[in-house]
């Protein structure tokens, strides 16, 4: 191997040596202006074209810089401006450039690969990059998901709980897989592949909503990219489809997110210090409906209990009590960055706490990031991130929940104003005579808590093998980590109602999970200009491992308070996981860039993972795209047109089978002391394959007035083959699945972006983008008989696996029959969790100068949701419309009926499902940076920059939804069944005040 | 330019090639971390991972309980199930909502486990005949116990489909047997528990594994045969093979009538739970706790039993504690089941009493009139209950087994008065659903069922093997 390397070096220097004379040098220097303030610029790049020689403006604007005889050209080039190029020679030695804002991002250079970037405006595909401004510079995100809402085209988001901390799931040009895992996308941090696996912790059991009638998981937990800190994020891009995201292959079936971290800049050693200070409320309380004694006589059999209770005069506004606390939100953030020539860094620490609407829920995060970058030699940079975080959540009780009593929502559907479950003065809380559990002493004494410490390192090292005047041969080598250690506690105390009337009172879950990820890769890229023909090649190897263990011992029947399962009575293993799995991966791409006209790649990628059926299989997925900047030609003379692209992408990518799925293994089971095996009740069809998807993507990109307008408009057609799936034989052969390929499915959809800045005047800059997205899922293959898929039953409305119909579509009772009366197994079709369109406007205006206004707004169309909070609102009577007669049901002779009543005798499922569309208003800002002046004299120029804003975050919701939220889902991590609401945690809007000061 | 791109094309070829075959791109083949492969008791078992498949066959063949006797337990108004989390447990199960369909609410494992007991029962036959570390009498304990269970599992799905039919012949899971109808399911059953039978008395005196202690006095060759009889008795009953039924019983572990007592009618194998990591009897219920989650005595059980049946001690009166129930909101619920010592006790599958009572019904329908009277009075004096004095007509007899069967055999695993009722064609006989207008439970309408339907699975097999 190691000679290969050497024997491929040294062909590569014979191939492409040529002999350079090496003439007088001189020397050029000038200044660099803002073109439309003629504000100096500092830190833009000038570099004497296709070399590595350069260096950077002053504060002043000002560069001085020794050429090579011969050069003619140099680059001027800075984040955010439209690069120029300037002739040079021997006898032109002053030279003044003016930069152009970029304001539609056309120069930004985009991480399209393992090993390679492009700039945005030679891109084949529609990657979209959020940039730190957007991410967070409106507001503060808890989560990096929930700062992408309403800022990206072509993705669907999804938040299961409004308690903090809950990582939104996410999904790019629909769904990618219909039974094989959760289709989120691969996140990359750095290069490091972070593990977004959501960790049990017994929760299900404890409540009692696995009990119930459906087998998904439904513990109420996050996914774990809930632990990384936001503002650490330099940018975000997103790989959407498989046409973007092929070269990261067999993992790449719902796309690819690529996170940059911020990194130093040479120069003045920077410190900033931010505070932010805030609250959070429920955004929309619903207001439970009213008692009276006619109410209990008519629909409660006129119960004795509740006639007294009634009596008493007692009016408690649960809901209110309940979640009506506005939790505090601190965070502290100090960051220095700064460096030399030769070695830049960036460190920050930040100290976030967050207490939730439901007392003694919350979250917090302490991060701590050093990204250091050091150049050895001319030849060899390496760099290295590492970032330690600590997270605790406490998530509550919420959500479904059996014969337990322990979720807020679902006790409190049941629980009458009226009911006294005050404690009293002595700390002892009345029993609940309306359901299981008081929920003042589940939300006092219960304990749900996640601590995570979680550890990722990134590395990297670039060497420059060879370099000519027009030619580079480069090795880079990277590799890194993700460690993730998880501690989580349930803790059900012996006196609490549902406890204390068991035969072990008191239950307790503790878990403890450790997960490792590992990421080694290596890439030659080698890059040379022919003509005027830019060609870059690169091979490379990609290793990947995960390794999970993680372990729940359980205690029932516990004392004195005790938590730890040791004291418990009757102590077990509640679960134990292990995981093991291995990756590899080989590319090779090839990229030919035309003057910037014609731009075109091919590519392959084979790859061989530990979770197929052989291990040893590769599997290859190829790419190939083109795009043609139609006024980059000579022929093209239109100068309000400063960009017309046409854009072709094709693409493949994989999704692996989950650990286990390949394993026919004897269950261990324990009958009357014994142990012994039984045989599983499913299996694997022998011939397994990975999914494969396919997409095509095409576009245009229309840039006029010099970039200050640009319309991206894309349509793909990504096709999912073989998925992943389960032959259900007839139940009578003791086999549940087989799991074979039986499928294919279609998403298609278009994907519009108008961006630009409609104002721009000295004392007005507005930049305004408006997204539309819209995307439409088929099962165009379905091998296996139509099947429902979630929810609870049939009964209750749930979705539908069938042939030429969306996997996401809702169905429900009554059963259809065919020509003769008989029950043909399907249901009657009901709505589709899949909206039809979303739609965001993000508004970003600077006015008087230091006046800093942004917004987003997003609206969602189309979507529908099994509400089932509604049903048990109406079963307790308490559902904020229950005695309304806005629905207009009527009863056997005519009369009208109020809502819940009629909605309750009214059969078939179709009463459950709502539609949920809505607008949101996701994000909005205000800053305003003191001016220079008086910040000069007021701290002496001790300090740069004073910022101070207010900001807030999920302020408002308009939707005809009736319940907290649209946004709903008890089961997180189903891809086609996820759209039920059982009283989940409501969500709150977020206030928040900022400082924060350069120094 | 060409000559260029060829060179490298031949190089990176070149580079890939070496790539690959370097070691650290290979991927070990990952053995499962977390259970054994099926494969490992395919071919020569040792004698203990026999033992194992055989404990595991006694965990499966206790799979259908909790389920089955809550479903059929509503569906024959022994019990009714308060769940207030999920009204549909009681609404749907007292028919308020539609007849059984396809995909019914909760009773997919009343036809799911018996069948995945009957599977693992055949997986156990599959590994002991083919491995040589088994005698040929070890080889036929092994399968006259798999058989036994598999002819008990049998008749679980057979009641509940009732002219549905059920498949018998299920070994190959892509390939399964026709659905056999009702007479001809039951006659492939019995002879199941006849091949049983037959290799349990070739045996020999003991077996080569062991069995839980819920299998105590039933562990042999011997006693499991006794077993065997008592099951094929209740499937002869089924047939109306009442000469059947007598010829069994009399192989079976029933004593005399004469002899019997209290001790005697609770004697039978059971299910057993440990607790973890073993679960628990999933019927316990601390007496008169706080609940709204747990099986109630259907109110006409209370209403109809005689005054001194010692029988009523099943019934645990909730004194402090009365339950309703939001699917019923005008009902309150008095009793609970109090039949269990603790959350480990063992559940009984058949009982000397169930013995005694099939005893009394096949003399009855055979005309021994006195032989069935004897039996009845054991049913009642060791009950505690006075002598049966009333007519020995067929139809009166019938009638006071049925009554008697009702008591003695409220809420065991099978699904008794429901299936009992069907047999005699009486299943007008039950009671509905709560009338909120009259505050009871109505004497009938149109909320009975008679069997459930064919699952979906099974529905969607057939489909996909016909092509529709």
């Amino acid at each position: 191997m190691g000679n290969f390397y050497k024997r491929l070096k040294v062909s590569c220097i014979m191939l492409l040596f040529s002999g350079t004379l090496f003439a007088q040098d001189f020397t050029v220097s000038g200044t660099v202006t803002d073109a439309f303030n003629n504000e100096a610029l500092a830190g833009v790049n000038v570099i004497v074209k296709g070399t590595s020689t350069g260096t950077i403006t002053d504060i002043e604007g000002a560069y001085r810089l020794e050429v090579p005889a011969g050069s003619t050209t140099l680059v001027f080039s800075f984040v955010g401006y439209l690069s120029q190029e300037v002739a040079i020679s021997s006898s032109q030695t002053t030279i003044d450039i003016q930069l152009e804002e970029d304001i539609t991002n056309l120069e930004e250079v985009v991480v399209t690969g393992l090993a390679s970037s492009i700039k945005r405006s030679n891109l084949a595909n529609a990657v979209s990059t959020i940039s730190a401004e957007e991410l967070t510079g409106t507001t503060s995100p808890q989560t990096i998901g929930s700062a992408m809402y309403g800022k990206l085209t072509g993705v669907n988001m999804n938040t299961a709980s409004g308690a903090n901390g809950t990582a939104p799931s996410v999904q790019l040009r629909g769904i990618s897989t219909v039974s094989n895992g959760n289709s989120e996308p691969l996140y990359i941090i750095d290069g490091v592949y972070v593990n977004n696996n959501a960790i049990s912790n017994g929760m299900s059991t404890a409540t009692g909503a696995g009990g119930g009638q459906s087998s998904r998981l439904q513990d109420d937990i996050s996914t774990r990219i809930a632990d990384l800190n936001p503002d650490d994020i330099e940018s975000i891009e997103v790989l959407k489809g498989s046409s973007a995201a092929a070269i990261y292959g067999t993992r790449a079936n719902a796309g690819v997110i690529i996170i940059t971290t911020k990194r130093g800049k040479a120069g003045k050693t920077r410190v900033n210090l931010s505070q932010e200070v805030g609250y959070n409320q429920a955004v929309n309380l619903l207001d439970f409906a009213d008692w009276d004694q006619t109410k209990i006589d008519t629909y409660f059999g006129g119960s004795a209990q509740r006639t007294a209770d009634l009596a008493s005069g007692r009016d408690n506004d649960w809901e209110d009590i309940i979640y009506g606390e506005e939790g505090l939100i601190t965070n502290t953030s100090l960051t220095v960055s700064g460096g030399s020539d030769k070695t830049q860094f960036f460190i920050n620490g930040s100290v976030r706490s967050e207490d939730g609407i439901i007392k003694n829920s919350g979250f917090s995060r302490n991060s701590i990031r050093a990204n250091i970058d050091h150049q050895i030699s001319p030849k060899i940079k390496i760099s290295s991130s590492s970032n330690y975080v600590w997270t605790e959540n406490d998530r509550s009780f919420n959500g479904n929940q059996n014969g337990t009593g322990a979720s807020f929502g679902y006790n409190l559907s049941f629980t009458p104003p009226y009911a006294d479950l005050l404690p009293d003065a002595d700390g002892n809380y009345p029993n609940n005579p309306y359901f299981s559990e008081n929920p003042l002493a589940l939300r006092d004494k219960a304990t749900n808590n996640a601590v995570v410490n979680r550890f990722v390192q990134a590395f990297n090292l670039d060497y420059s093998i060879w370099q000519s005047a027009n030619s580079l041969l480069k090795l880079t080598f990277s590799g890194g980590l993700d460690f993730l250690n998880s501690s989580t506690l349930v803790h059900m105390p012996e006196d609490l109602q549902f406890q204390s009337n068991r035969v072990n009172p008191g239950d307790v879950f503790e878990g403890s999970s450790q997960q490792i990820n590992t990421n080694m890769q290596a890439f030659l890229i080698y890059n040379t200009q022919v003509n005027d023909i830019n060609l870059n090649t690169q091979i490379g190897a990609v290793k990947l491992t995960e390794d999970r263990e993680s372990l729940i011992v359980r205690g029932q029947g516990l004392s004195n308070g005790q938590q730890n399962a040791n004291t418990a009575t009757i102590q077990s293993i509640f679960r134990q996981n292990k995981a093991d799995i291995s990756d590899v991966g080989l590319i090779a791409q090839q990229e030919a860039n035309w003057a910037d006209r014609i731009i075109a790649t091919v590519g392959v990628r084979m790859d061989r993972s530990s979770l197929n059926l052989d291990e040893s299989e590769f599997f290859v997925f190829p790419k190939a795209s083109i795009a043609f900047n139609i006024a980059n030609f000579d022929f093209f003379n239109v100068n309000q047109i400063s960009q017309l692209k046409l854009r072709a992408a094709y693409g493949e990518t994989g999704g692996l089978p989950n650990f286990g799925t390949t394993f026919t293994q004897l269950n261990n089971v324990f009958v009357g002391g014994s142990s012994g095996t039984t045989l599983s009740t499913t299996s694997v069809d022998p011939n397994l394959k990975p999914e494969t998807a396919q997409e095509i993507e095409v576009g245009l990109d229309l840039g006029l007035f010099n970039g200050r307008v640009l319309l991206e408009a894309t349509y793909y057609n990504k096709e999912v083959k073989d998925l992943i799936n389960f032959l259900v034989p007839a139940s009578s052969t003791g086999i549940t699945q087989i799991t074979i390929n039986a499928g294919d499915l279609k998403n298609t959809g278009v994907e519009l972006a108008l961006s630009g800045s409609p104002v721009k005047t000295a004392n007005v800059e507005w930049f305004s983008r408006v997204n539309y997205w819209s995307n439409e899922t088929e099962l165009t293959r379905w091998d296996v008989p139509a099947s429902t898929n979630g929810g609870f039953g049939a009964g209750l409305g749930t979705y539908e696996l069938a042939e030429g119909s969306s996997p996401t579509s809702i169905v429900g009772t009554p059963e259809l029959t065919d020509g003769s009366g008989n029950g043909t197994g399907r249901f009657t079709p009901y709505g589709d969790a899949q909206p039809d369109y979303q739609m965001s406007f993000f508004n970003q205006i600077s006015f008087l100068k230091n006046f800093d206004f942004t917004f987003v707004l997003h609206h969602s169309k189309g979507n529908d949701n099994i509400n089932l909070s509604e049903f048990l609102w109406d079963l307790g009577g308490t559902a904020p419309d229950f005695d309304d007669f806005d629905l207009g049901f009527v009863d056997g002779s005519g009369n009208p009926v109020p809502n819940g009543p009629g909605r309750l005798a009214a059969s078939g499922a179709g009463k459950f499902i709502q539609d949920a569309s809505y607008w949101k208003l996701r994000e909005i800002g205000l800053y305003y940076t003191l001016p220079e002046s008086i910040t000069n004299n007021a701290f002496k120029g001790f300090v740069e920059k004073v910022k101070l804003g207010v900001s807030g975050n999920h302020l408002f919701i308009w939707s005809d939804y009736r319940s907290y939220d649209p946004e709903v889902s008890q089961f997180t991590q189903d891809p086609t069944a996820a759209s039920v609401e059982v009283t989940p945690f409501p969500s709150s809007r977020r206030v928040l005040f900022h400082l924060s000061v350069d120094f | 330019m060409k000559k260029i791109i060829i060179y490298k094309s031949t190089l990176l070829l070149a580079l890939i090639v070496s790539i690959s075959s370097c070691e650290v791109f290979e991927i070990d083949k990952v053995n499962n971390p977390n259970a054994a492969d099926a494969a490992v008791v395919q071919s020569d078992a040792t004698k203990s991972q026999i033992q194992g498949l055989v404990t595991g066959l006694e965990s499966r063949h206790r799979g259908y309980v909790a389920t089955t006797s809550r479903a059929f337990g509503s569906f024959g108004r022994e019990t009714l199930s308060f769940r207030d989390s999920d009204p549909r447990f009681t609404q749907d199960w007292l028919g308020r909502a539609l007849p059984p369909d396809a995909a019914f609410f909760a009773v997919g494992n009343t036809y799911n486990a018996p069948y995945q007991a009957i599977k693992q029962a055949n997986f156990l036959i599959e590994a002991a005949n083919n491995t040589a570390n088994l005698t040929a009498a070890e080889i036929a304990g092994v399968e006259g116990f798999a058989k036994t269970i598999q002819g008990y599992q049998y008749l679980v799905p057979w009641l509940a489909q009732g002219s549905n039919g059920i498949r018998i012949d299920v070994s190959d899971p892509l390939n399964p047997g026709p659905r056999l109808d009702q007479a001809a399911a039951l006659t492939a059953i019995r002879g199941i528990l006849d091949e049983g039978n037959t290799a349990l008395g070739n045996a020999g005196s003991s077996f080569a594994f062991s069995l839980t202690s819920g299998f105590a006095g039933f562990d042999t060759p011997a006693t499991m045969r006794e077993l065997n009889r008592a099951i094929a008795a209740r499937a002869a009953m089924y047939a109306e093979d009442w000469a059947g039924v007598i010829t069994a019983l009399n192989s079976s572990f029933m004593d005399p009538v004469a002899s019997q007592t209290t001790t005697t009618f609770a004697e039978g194998p059971m299910h057993s739970y440990a607790g973890p990591p073993d679960g628990f009897n999933p019927f316990f219920f601390p007496l008169d706790q706080f609940s709204t989650q747990l099986e109630v005595v259907h109110p006409v059980m209370i209403r109809d039993m005689l005054a001194g049946d010692a029988r009523g001690s099943k019934f645990f009166e909730r004194v402090n504690n009365p339950v309703t129930n939001q699917a019923l909101v005008e009902y309150t619920a008095t009793h609970q089941d109090g039949r269990w010592a603790s959350n480990t006790s063992g559940v009984p599958f058949i009982r000397q009493e169930e013995l005694v009572l099939m005893l009394a019904e096949a003399e009855a329908q055979t005309g021994g009139t006195a032989a069935a009277v004897a039996a009845i009075d054991a049913i009642r004096t060791v009950n505690g209950l006075a002598a049966y004095t009333g007519g020995t007509t067929n139809a009166e007899l019938i009638d006071e087994i049925l009554f008697q069967r009702r008591y003695s055999l409220w809420f065991e695993p099978m699904p008794h008065r429901w299936a009992d009722l069907r047999r005699y064609d009486r299943l007008g006989d039950l009671e509905g659903d709560w009338e909120s207008t009259t505050g009871a439970f109505i004497a009938t309408d149109e909320s009975i069922f008679t069997q459930l339907a064919i699952p979906q699975a099974e529905i969607n097999w057939d489909n996909l093997q016909s092509g529709n």
